[in-house]
């Protein structure tokens, strides 16, 4: 890993211009991974307030959503068939998972059957009763098998994994599957229990594991700033150009903040990237500025609060504004280190003295707070999938010695403590991550075209380029940047 | 009279804003104007100081900027002790907004302020109550009377001038903050007062050379 040579944080550093290096670790194809960036702000460098960390473009935050019912969930041990006069279920439910704040639903259950908006039917039976359940339904169709036979070939067999036509194009893992396989064809002669793969499995074999990613990467929990009507008039339909509207969001909550929303709304259409339709109507205007929150976190998400990145840096201190400091002549650089902390949309913390908003189409925001005083970055996803950490307002440079360098390192974790405590099969597979990378079809992985970091006003910094591997190639592969 | 009209408009200006300035409440393009930096790219605004049962006064952004000074930097960089302030002491609220460099404009927010004249506890939400470290520091500066810092690193826009701010903390908001509005007021005087010395002695210079015969164009 990375660190900040100490000599660098003194005055007199060589440096004209910030400087930045990144650190992968693992990255791996479908897994999660490590970012670390180190980053060195020269003496006499206008480093601004505003730090901007974009991604590598393979690299994934979490995503995911999900939708709540009231507490009117209701299923009878034995039964697979799960009531919700909240559910508003719809056919597009169909392989989504489903879990309850109640036990009866086992890990891993999905709606197999849609039947109507208050009733569906999962892929196996309940094994406890209740009434008051507060259900919730994931936005995207992974989710996994443990009975399935494979060809020698290329034909796998489920009678619990219902191979659905949507299901074309979608990656799988799991026993005897060559990592980039991808379902080709479903069904043999309209049956649900058959999918083709793209290429020959290892082995034959049966009882196997299989894991069915989602297609397209699902819609995430995310705040958005920049929503509005088509018109003055009342209107169900709402417009952002930055929400990235798609399929996965039919269903999900829209929580509006402020004025002119309407009460327990959801998406009902989505019509493009930009446009989608709510079950009721806004009065929202034409003024690109009214905010909501769209969705809710889904069993794999970060829980609020939980630690995600570690924030430490190297700076001289005046000891006039910083008690403990000594004198800046001395030029013996401070250090610190703080934990940040997950908050979903709709727990978004307003950082002290208003350090800065967040940004639209926010899925996550990191706190770092000491207890006395708290400064925010947030996760924001963009309409291509690529994700970008912004830290509107740094306070770094609050009572930094004059003549002086900054040294700073943003590490953020694969994961929480909470999601690898998750019970197998809970969450959705491959959601329970903070960040990861894409998996990729075949053997050629994607360009991971490098990130870039940006420091105040200064020109990006574009971080050192590297492929994403798969696991086979080997662990001295597995690395990514100077990590 | 080109030349009165030039002296007239700047004069005009000054009254102005001498003006406003006074008014106590300042308009939103004057509180605009009063910002003083914290670090490179974040200014903070004039501030507006609550205690109950005392009548509200304003801080100067200057002034606003050295209260926050005198313990902003303790809260980020090192653990303050979290402790409330004890019952029956007086807790106040200094309200402020910040501007940040290309960012939109952000909504005021408050700042917790506590003394027992030997302790100061302050709160920047959503921190807890934390002990200040600095507590003199802390008392002269929520008092007006504390010394700004220049901000290392940065190009030297405002403060302007005058680091050392003096204002006392018991003015009413509607008579001004503080003492500077009274030697803002005072050189505002001073420069009318000139500018009409000014003006008068060139009208009688103007007037002297004008008595003679008229002038060929």
């Amino acid at each position: 890993m990375l660190s900040v040579p100490m000599a660098l944080v003194t005055a007199g550093s060589a440096f004209a211009v910030p400087s930045c290096l990144a650190s992968n670790f693992p990255a791996v194809s479908g897994g999660e991974s490590s970012l670390k960036v180190s980053c060195i702000v020269p003496v006499g460098t206008a480093a601004g307030t505003k730090t901007t960390i974009k991604d590598y473009a393979q690299a994934r935050w979490h995503s995911g959503a999900a939708r709540l019912s009231a507490a009117d969930g209701t299923f009878t041990s034995g039964s697979a068939v799960v009531t919700s006069t909240t559910g508003h279920f719809v056919a597009g439910d169909v392989n989504h998972q489903v879990t309850s704040d109640l036990p009866g639903i086992p890990a891993g259950a999905f709606i197999k059957t849609f039947t109507s908006a208050t009733s569906v039917t999962l892929n196996v039976v309940t094994t406890a009763s209740a009434t008051t359940a507060v259900l919730t339904v994931e936005n995207s169709s992974a989710r996994h098998a443990t009975d399935v036979t494979r060809s020698a070939t290329t034909l796998l067999t489920s009678a619990t994994a219902n191979f659905k036509a949507g299901d074309v194009g979608a990656i799988v893992t799991g026993t005897g599957i060559k990592p980039g396989t991808k379902i080709s064809v479903v069904g043999v002669s309209g049956a649900n229990t058959t999918a083709t793969i793209s290429q020959p499995t290892n082995q034959a074999g049966s009882n196997g594991y299989l894991t069915i990613n989602p297609v397209l990467q699902p819609a995430s929990n995310r705040k958005v700033t920049d929503l509005h009507n088509p018109s003055a008039a009342a209107s169900a339909t709402i417009i952002s150009a930055t929400a990235g509207f798609t399929q996965s969001d039919v269903g999900l909550a829209v929580v509006g903040i402020g004025t002119g929303w309407p009460v327990g709304a959801r998406i009902i259409t989505v019509t493009s990237a930009t446009t989608a339709v709510m079950s009721a109507t806004a009065t929202l205007g034409v003024a690109a500025t009214h905010v909501a929150l769209i969705g809710n976190p889904d069993v794999g998400a970060p829980t609020d609060g939980s630690t995600v990145a570690q924030l430490g840096a190297e700076l001289q201190l005046s000891p006039t504004l910083v008690a403990s400091s000594d004198d800046c002549a001395n030029h013996t650089p401070e250090g610190f280190s703080i934990q940040g902390t997950w908050e979903n949309p709709a727990s978004f913390v307003a950082p002290s003295l208003t350090l800065g908003a967040a940004p639209s189409n926010s899925v996550g925001q990191i706190v770092y707070n000491n207890s006395s005083a708290a400064f925010a970055g947030y996760v924001v996803r963009s309409l291509t999938g690529t994700y970008t950490f912004i830290i509107p307002v740094l306070p770094t440079a609050l009572a930094q010695c004059a003549g002086t360098a900054l040294g700073s390192v943003f590490t953020f974790n694969p994961i929480t403590a909470g999601q690898s405590l998750l019970p197998t099969g809970l969450a959705a597979p491959n959601t329970a991550v903070v960040r990861g990378y894409a998996d990729f079809v075949g053997a050629v992985p994607p360009a991971n075209t490098a990130g870039t970091v940006t420091v105040g006003t200064n020109a990006p910094i574009t971080l050192t380029a590297c492929a994403v591997s798969r696991q086979l190639n080997g662990p001295t592969t597995w690395a990514c940047g100077q990590g | 009279m080109h030349f009165l009209r030039r002296v007239l408009v700047p004069l005009h200006v000054v009254a102005l804003v001498t003006a406003a300035l006074l008014s106590g409440a300042p308009t939103a393009s004057a509180a605009a104007a009063d910002t003083t930096l914290l670090q490179p790219g974040w200014a903070v605004t004039a501030a507006t100081v609550s205690c109950p049962g005392q009548p509200q006064r304003s801080m100067t952004s200057l002034q606003a900027a050295t209260f926050l000074q005198s313990f902003i930097a303790d809260a980020f960089f090192s653990h303050l002790k979290v402790q409330d302030p004890p019952a029956g002491v007086t807790r106040c609220t200094v309200t402020l907004a910040s501007i940040f460099a290309g960012e939109p404009p952000q909504p005021a927010s408050p700042v917790g302020y506590a003394t027992n004249g030997t302790k100061v506890w302050v709160q920047i939400p959503p921190g807890k109550w934390s002990v200040a470290k600095q507590t003199q520091r802390a008392i002269d500066s929520f008092a007006g009377h504390g010394t700004y810092v220049p901000v290392a690193n940065a190009p030297t826009t405002t403060p302007a001038s005058s680091p050392k701010t003096t204002a006392p903390a018991t003015s009413d908001s509607s008579h001004g903050s503080s003492t500077t509005w009274i030697w803002i007021v005072v050189l505002a005087a001073v420069v009318v007062l000139a500018l009409a010395a000014v003006i008068r002695s060139r009208r009688r210079r103007s007037a002297t050379t004008t008595a003679g015969p008229p002038r060929q164009t």
